[in-house]
This record gives C-alpha cells, sequence and structure tokens, in this order.
C-alpha cells in the first residue's frame, strides 16, 4: 500500500491555476524525487499535502489515514515532517533547541524540564547528518550549508513516516552536496520513506528510486529515473519554458 | 427624519476633515509599510502654527502656507531621521515602526504642552461670524462647508495625482513591490521621502481644519492619531476611496451612536460595530488581502 | 525621603508583574498587542469590586482578578486566528478602549469617573513597609514561574512560533492553542498587577488605565528588552526611576510633566532605533 497517495489535488491563486488536478503515490522505502521546471507547482504541492495552504479539490492520504482536512499541526503530527525551500530556522534559539523542539510531540509540560534522554537523542540525530557544531550554538549563527544541516536534522528528529524535503542541496557547496546524497541513501537502508523536491538532475539521478516530473501544475510523466529522464516530454516541458 | 439629515450632514463635514488625515496614513503605509501614528502630532502642531501665525500678523493665505511647510518640513524631519534610520538595520514591517512613531507622537504632543500649555486655545475664526444657511431643514455651517470643499477637492487631487502622474505611478510601484521598483530604476528613497513630506503636508491642512473644529488642545493629538489609524484599517490599509468612505461610516455611526445611545457610549458603539466588522473582513473595506 | 523609597519601590515591584506580564506575550510568544492597560483594568476593578461590593477576602480577589484577566485575555487572543499584524494592533488599541469606555459608563456598578475610593485590603498592609515586602515577594515569586515557563518545553514552543510560524506548524506545534496559552498567562500577570494597584492606591478610577499606562508599560518592557523577565524588571525600576525622578527637576509642575514625557518618549525612540535588544532583552523588536 501507498505511503503517501495523493488524488486530484488543485489549487488556483487569483487567475492562475497553480495545480491541476495532481496524482500520484509514494511508495515505503523508497526515496521520490518530485521535478520540474520552475513553477511547474512542486512547492505549491508540498505545502497542500502539509496543510499550509488550502487545497481547492482533491484528497491527501497518509499511511491510511485521510489528511484532507486537518489543520496543518495535525497532519504534521500524523506523520509529516518536511523542510523548506528557503530555510526556516527559529532566528532566537539555539541547535539543541531545535531538535528538542521536533522531538516533543507536545509541548504542554509548563514547568517541567526535558528527560535526560532527549540530549542522547539530540547527540544522535546531529551525528546522523554530520552537524558538528556546538548544541549551543544559536541559528543564525550557522554557515548555510549548516543551516541546511540543522533544517534537515529538526525534520528528521521529529517523529514521522514520511518525509518531505524541498530542494535540501540548493546553493549549497559540492562536498555537502555529496554527503546529502550518502546521507539520503543511509536514511532510506535505515527504513526512511522519502520525498524529494529537486533541481539538481545529477543528484536525482543517484539517489532516486522513483521520479515524478511536474508541468504546469499536472504530473507529466512517472517512472524510473533513466526512463523519466530521457523522456522526450520531460526534455521539451524544460527546454520550452 | 430632520434629525438624520443633521447628523448626514454633520458626519460629512467631519468625515472629510478625518479622511484627509486618514488619506494621508493610508498612503504613507501604502508606500513605505510604516504606520505613521505620529501624524496626530503633525496635524496637532499644525494646527497651533496655523494659528500663532494667524494671531501674529501673518494673514489668512500666509498662515495657512506656512502652516502646511512646516507639516511637509516636520513630516521629512521624521522621514530621515527615524523612519529611514529604521529600514536600515530591520525588515521594512513591524512592531517597531509603529512603536517609533508612537514614540513620536509623544515627544510632539508634549512639546506642544511646553511650548503652548495645557490650556485649550480657541480657534476664533472669521467663520463663527457668519450665520449658518439652512438648507431643507439643516443647519449648515459656512464651516463645514468650507471643510467640505477644502477636503474633497484635496482628495480628488490626491487619487488623481496617485493615478495619474508619473510620480503617483512610481509611487504605486513602489507600493505593490519595491524591489521590483528598485530594479526598473525607480529611486524608492526619494520616493518614500516624497510621500512623507506630501502626505505630512495635508495632514497640515487637516490640522488647519481641526483647529477650526476643535480648538487647540495638546491632548488632542492622540485623537489625531487613532482617527486615521482606525479608518484606514477598517477602509482598507492603502486605499484612498477606504479612507474616505471608511472615515464618512466611522463619523456616521459614531454620530448615530451619540443620538441612539448615550453621549458616552458613541465610542464604544463605534468600536464594536468597527470591531465585528474587521471580524468578518479583516484587510477593510477596500484593502487587499495578504496571501 | 524614605516614604517616597517604600512608595517608588512598591510601585516598580507592582509594574514589574505587569511589564513581566506583557513580555510573555510580546517576548515569549512575539505576540504584540496594546490591550495590556486594559487588561490591568480589567484586574484592578475585578478585585476591587469584589473586596467593595462582595467583601471577598483578599486572597480570593486577587486570584478572580487573575483569573478573569487571564480568561478575557485569551478571548481577545482568539480573535488574532483570522486578523494579523497591523489590523490586530488596532483591535488591541480598541479593546483597551472599549474596556475604559465601559468602565466609565457603567455607573452602577463602577461609579464611572468618579473611581472606586476605599478599597479594602487587609489591616496587615496599613504599613506601607509590609505592603511592600509583600509586593516584593510576590514579584519575585512571578519571576520564578515565569522564568521556569520560559525555559520549559512550552516556553521552547512559544520561542518556535514567535520566530517562525509556519516552521512551527510543520513541527506540528498546536499555534492558536500555544498563542492563547500566552496571552491567558500574561492576561493573568497583567490582572495580577492591576490589582495589587488598587490595593497600593486604594483608589482607582477608569482614567488610570488608559494610553498613557499603556505607553509607561511599552516603555518599560522594550527598553528593559523583550524575552527575559530580569529585563523586565530592570527596565521598570530604570525607567520609573527616570520618571519619577524627572519630578525633582526645578522647574514647574507643568512644565516637568511634558518633560518627563518627551524624556520617556526620547528614550524609547531611541532603543527602539539603536539597541533593539534593549537593555538585558533575548529577543530583538521586530
Amino acid at each position: 500500500m501507498a505511503l503517501l497517495s495523493i488524488n486530484n489535488l488543485s489549487k488556483h491563486f487569483g487567475g492562475v491555476q497553480a495545480v491541476k488536478g495532481c496524482a500520484f503515490d509514494v511508495q515505503p522505502n523508497t526515496i521520490t524525487a518530485l521535478i520540474g521546471p520552475n513553477g511547474a507547482g512542486k512547492t505549491t504541492v508540498f505545502n497542500l499535502v502539509s496543510g499550509l495552504i488550502e487545497a481547492d479539490s482533491g484528497s491527501v492520504v497518509l499511511a491510511g489515514t485521510d489528511l484532507t482536512n486537518l489543520a496543518a499541526h495535525r497532519r504534521a503530527r500524523a506523520g509529516l515532517s518536511r523542510t523548506f525551500q528557503l530555510v526556516r530556522l527559529f532566528k532566537n534559539l539555539t541547535v539543541r533547541e531545535h531538535v528538542y523542539l521536533a522531538l516533543h510531540e507536545d509541548d504542554i509540560s509548563l514547568l517541567s524540564k526535558d528527560g535526560p534522554e532527549f540530549e542522547q537523542k539530540m547527540i544522535d540525530v546531529l551525528k546522523t547528518v554530520g552537524l558538528e557544531k556546538p548544541a549551543e550554538t544559536l541559528a543564525p549563527d550557522l554557515s548555510y550549508g549548516q543551516q541546511k544541516l540543522l533544517d534537515l536534522a529538526r525534520a528528521l528528529a521529529k517523529p514521522h513516516q514520511l518525509l518531505m524535503l524541498d530542494e535540501p542541496v540548493a546553493g549549497v557547496n559540492p562536498v555537502l552536496r555529496e554527503r546529502f546524497k550518502t546521507l539520503l541513501k543511509e536514511l532510506k537502508a535505515k527504513g526512511e520513506t522519502i520525498l524529494v523536491i529537486e533541481h539538481d538532475m545529477d543528484f536525482v539521478r543517484s539517489v532516486a528510486d522513483h521520479v515524478i516530473v511536474m508541468d504546469q501544475g499536472a504530473v507529466l510523466a512517472q517512472g524510473k529515473p533513466e526512463e523519466v529522464l530521457s523522456d522526450k516530454r520531460v526534455l521539451e516541458a524544460y527546454l520550452g519554458t | 427624519m430632520d434629525i438624520y439629515l443633521q447628523l448626514l450632514w454633520n458626519s460629512t463635514a467631519l468625515a472629510a476633515l478625518f479622511a484627509l488625515s486618514t488619506a494621508a496614513f493610508s498612503v504613507v503605509y501604502s508606500v513605505t509599510r510604516v504606520l505613521y501614528v505620529a501624524v496626530g502630532g503633525v496635524v496637532l502642531v499644525s494646527g497651533y502654527v496655523f494659528y500663532f501665525s494667524l494671531t501674529h500678523g501673518f494673514g489668512w493665505l500666509g498662515a495657512v502656507v506656512f502652516a502646511v511647510v512646516i507639516s511637509g518640513a516636520l513630516g521629512w524631519i521624521l522621514n530621515t531621521f527615524v523612519y529611514e534610520n529604521l529600514r536600515r538595520s530591520r525588515p521594512i514591517t513591524g512592531t517597531a515602526g509603529m512603536l517609533a512613531s508612537v514614540a513620536v507622537l509623544i515627544v510632539l504632543q508634549n512639546l506642544a504642552l511646553l511650548l503652548w500649555s495645557s490650556q485649550t486655545i480657541v480657534v476664533h475664526s472669521v467663520f463663527d461670524t457668519w450665520s449658518p444657511w439652512i438648507v431643507a431643514g439643516v443647519r449648515v455651517s459656512v464651516l463645514s462647508v468650507v471643510t467640505l470643499a477644502v477636503a474633497a477637492v484635496l482628495i480628488v487631487a490626491l487619487f488623481l495625482f496617485m493615478r495619474c502622474s508619473r510620480t503617483g505611478r512610481a509611487m504605486r510601484a513602489v507600493s505593490d513591490h519595491e524591489e521590483m521598483a528598485e530594479v526598473v530604476g525607480v529611486n524608492t528613497r526619494r520616493i518614500r521621502q516624497l510621500t512623507f513630506v506630501g502626505c505630512s503636508a495635508l495632514a497640515g491642512v487637516a490640522g488647519i481644519l481641526a483647529a477650526l473644529h476643535f480648538n487647540l488642545e495638546p491632548s488632542r493629538a492622540v485623537n489625531y492619531a487613532i482617527e486615521p489609524f482606525s479608518v484606514a484599517v477598517v477602509g482598507g490599509l492603502g486605499s484612498v476611496g477606504g479612507a474616505v468612505v471608511g472615515a464618512f461610516l466611522f463619523q456616521l455611526l459614531s454620530n448615530l451612536g451619540g443620538y441612539w445611545f448615550a453621549a458616552g457610549l458613541r465610542t464604544l458603539f463605534t468600536f464594536i460595530v468597527a470591531f465585528l466588522f474587521l471580524l468578518l473582513r479583516p484587510q477593510g473595506l477596500f484593502g487587499k488581502k495578504r496571501i | 525621603m524614605e516614604a517616597f523609597l517604600i512608595y517608588f519601590l512598591t510601585l516598580g515591584a507592582i509594574f514589574s508583574i505587569g511589564t513581566m506580564g506583557y513580555n510573555v506575550s510580546a517576548g515569549y510568544a512575539g505576540f504584540f498587542t496594546l490591550a495590556h492597560a486594559g487588561i490591568v483594568a480589567v484586574g484592578a476593578y475585578t478585585y476591587a469590586l469584589l473586596t467593595l461590593k462582595l467583601d471577598v477576602p483578599f486572597g480570593l480577589a486577587i486570584i478572580a482578578a487573575m483569573v478573569f484577566s487571564a480568561l478575557v485575555s485569551a478571548l481577545l487572543s482568539f480573535a488574532s486566528k483570522k486578523i494579523r499584524g497591523d489590523a490586530f494592533a488596532i483591535l488591541t488599541l480598541w479593546f483597551g478602549f472599549v474596556v475604559v469606555t465601559v468602565l466609565l459608563n457603567w455607573r452602577d456598578l463602577t461609579r464611572g469617573a468618579l473611581g472606586l475610593p476605599g478599597i479594602p485590603h487587609p489591616a496587615l498592609f496599613n504599613d506601607k513597609v509590609l505592603l511592600f515586602l509583600f509586593c516584593v515577594i510576590v514579584m519575585i515569586l512571578s519571576y520564578v514561574v515565569l522564568e521556569r515557563i520560559g525555559s520549559s518545553p512550552f516556553g521552547r514552543a512559544l520561542g518556535a512560533v514567535r520566530d517562525d510560524e509556519t516552521a512551527a506548524l510543520a513541527l506540528g506545534k498546536d499555534v492558536v492553542r500555544l498563542r492563547v496559552s500566552s496571552a491567558a498567562i500574561s492576561g493573568a500577570f497583567a490582572g495580577l498587577s492591576g490589582a495589587l494597584l488598587a490595593v497600593f492606591l486604594g483608589f482607582i478610577d477608569p482614567n488610570l488605565f488608559g494610553i498613557p499606562l499603556l505607553v509607561q508599560f511599552i516603555g518599560y518592557m522594550v527598553i528593559g528588552g523583550l524575552g527575559r523577565m530580569e529585563a523586565s524588571i530592570a527596565g521598570t525600576f530604570l525607567m520609573l526611576g527616570v520618571r519619577e525622578g524627572v519630578r525633582f527637576l526645578p522647574f514647574e509642575p507643568e512644565l516637568v510633566g511634558a518633560l518627563r514625557e518627551i524624556i520617556f518618549a526620547a528614550i524609547l525612540g531611541l532603543v527602539i532605533l539603536y539597541r533593539p535588544k534593549g537593555i538585558m532583552g533575548k529577543v530583538e523588536l521586530e
């Protein structure tokens, strides 16, 4: 059964139809890449799935749970975890606080403190992504690449079933890019399911099991990377823009 | 019926006055994203400058011109030393701008207090000596006609200016998308400066009219700040049309409220209606919905 | 002189509690309202009316004031669900007006502009020094509680909502619930401050709680610094000190009043422009 199932998702802004009848599935324990020229609607789809924007029509089902009418934070609690195209960190909070925030599902404890097990979990997730900076560092004091890593660490730390990454390697130096590739493959080996938006075709080719191409708001083609990336329609979509 | 017509007329005249300062506030916000709460201080000071010029031999035209010029200058000073300063270190919008405006407002109000004492100065104007006309059973004072005429002319002028002139279009470009405007070659800094000076001058006119209607009293500065702010929000921030309609509705509601209920409750009535309205339509009457 | 010092320190402690409450909303949660003076008024009048008209004992009346203020504040914050930013600022400002207007006009209940004199307090507090000690203790307790809340997981979640609401949502945080909760906490301490003010002054009237008081609290909080409770205490005592200190300048009373406001507003303006973190704040004023 598909982990994530999107059906007939549509959204228009003013006069522009940003997403049009979009439908696809994400299978468990795979890395699925969502690609397409600029303006194809990929990030909009992410925002529709995570509930940050309300869809005009369509449904989103995660592991059998219908998310369609749930508020954004409830969808997150149902198992969605994501990063953002333009890194959204908390500028007054430290690395530690970012991870702890993600680790806690509920933060109702007003007067109590965090338990000791959180520290170890934080150390583990920071080690996994390879962020070697003191946990006390404030988010704005990190370099761009490190911020991307923190964004990922935060998404990983949050309990989830599906990891949605929006252009995780955009603007990142080649060394870090290679690390991300290895990292994603390691995560898949550990059982993660990842849906990633990316423009870097080389990146897509080396990590993705399945590729979905969007153009002008709808799914144009999907399949294995080699098939899709040599599909004429896909090439036209990219060049034609 | 007579009463209602009277209320309608009274509302119209005063609305015209407030529409001026509201339009000034709204346009400043639309072009610079600053909540120009300090405009209340400009309105106040302008009234005082007008009055003292008049009583010190300036003559009507001279006093008006002087007050308007001082208002514009005040706007320039505030923009250069407060608002442009603010923009250096943080994103344009935000509470900081509003709070800085509040601080400026308080300084202006208390400077007026220092300079001119808290004694209410009744502005005897030549209008007082002219008896009002009676039109269809409604008392129409000369002052109210003048107020309406002046405000109407200025607001229409503002509206046409924003729509048709090159500077006006540049202002709208900056209002829509500042970065884009810069890219296309608009000198956004100068546009902002111009906006502040021009709108402050308009506020200066409103201040002269206000002095004639409400006399001079430092504590009114706060009223002169909150009215435009409230009306602008209800009318839709950035919309001149919204300022006009909003000002009218506010005055009407206030007068009706004062008439139906006790005088003390007019503010309550107005605000409750406005509150409910905003709950239903957060962007105001003609405001743009933010995505 | 000593009497003045006690007066000053007691007032400082009472205002500090209000400033800390304000800081919970603006500094912890990034939720800036202009209704603060109105909420303080709610607390003051709740205490005053309960003790004057219903002979409610001191402790109970204080708690009732806190609870009622918390409720009002929470309800107001609900409006933020649909209305954001600038419109919300004006809305909360109106709310403050509405509170004062209601208090002025509901003469049967509040005696309107005549105010409520002779507000009861425990005989213990006839001794000004004991009242001062009590207020300071309450201030310290408030500090401990609010500081604890700030460094708790809940406080951390508030910080996330403040810094990036969208990212907070994506992490599963119930932003609305967090905001309303912070408004409730803020309101409770604003109400506590108001109630203690009623006790301290013995007499309150609606005009105490208008724009001037709001601006004072804004000044204390912003100049002290957002996001840290110590900053609010420091800011309050410092700026209250400046305000009271100006009184001793050798000018006529009316001039002194205006001078005091100018100095206060000028310092606030300078802090906003050049030192957005205030004296010792954690978070910058946006």
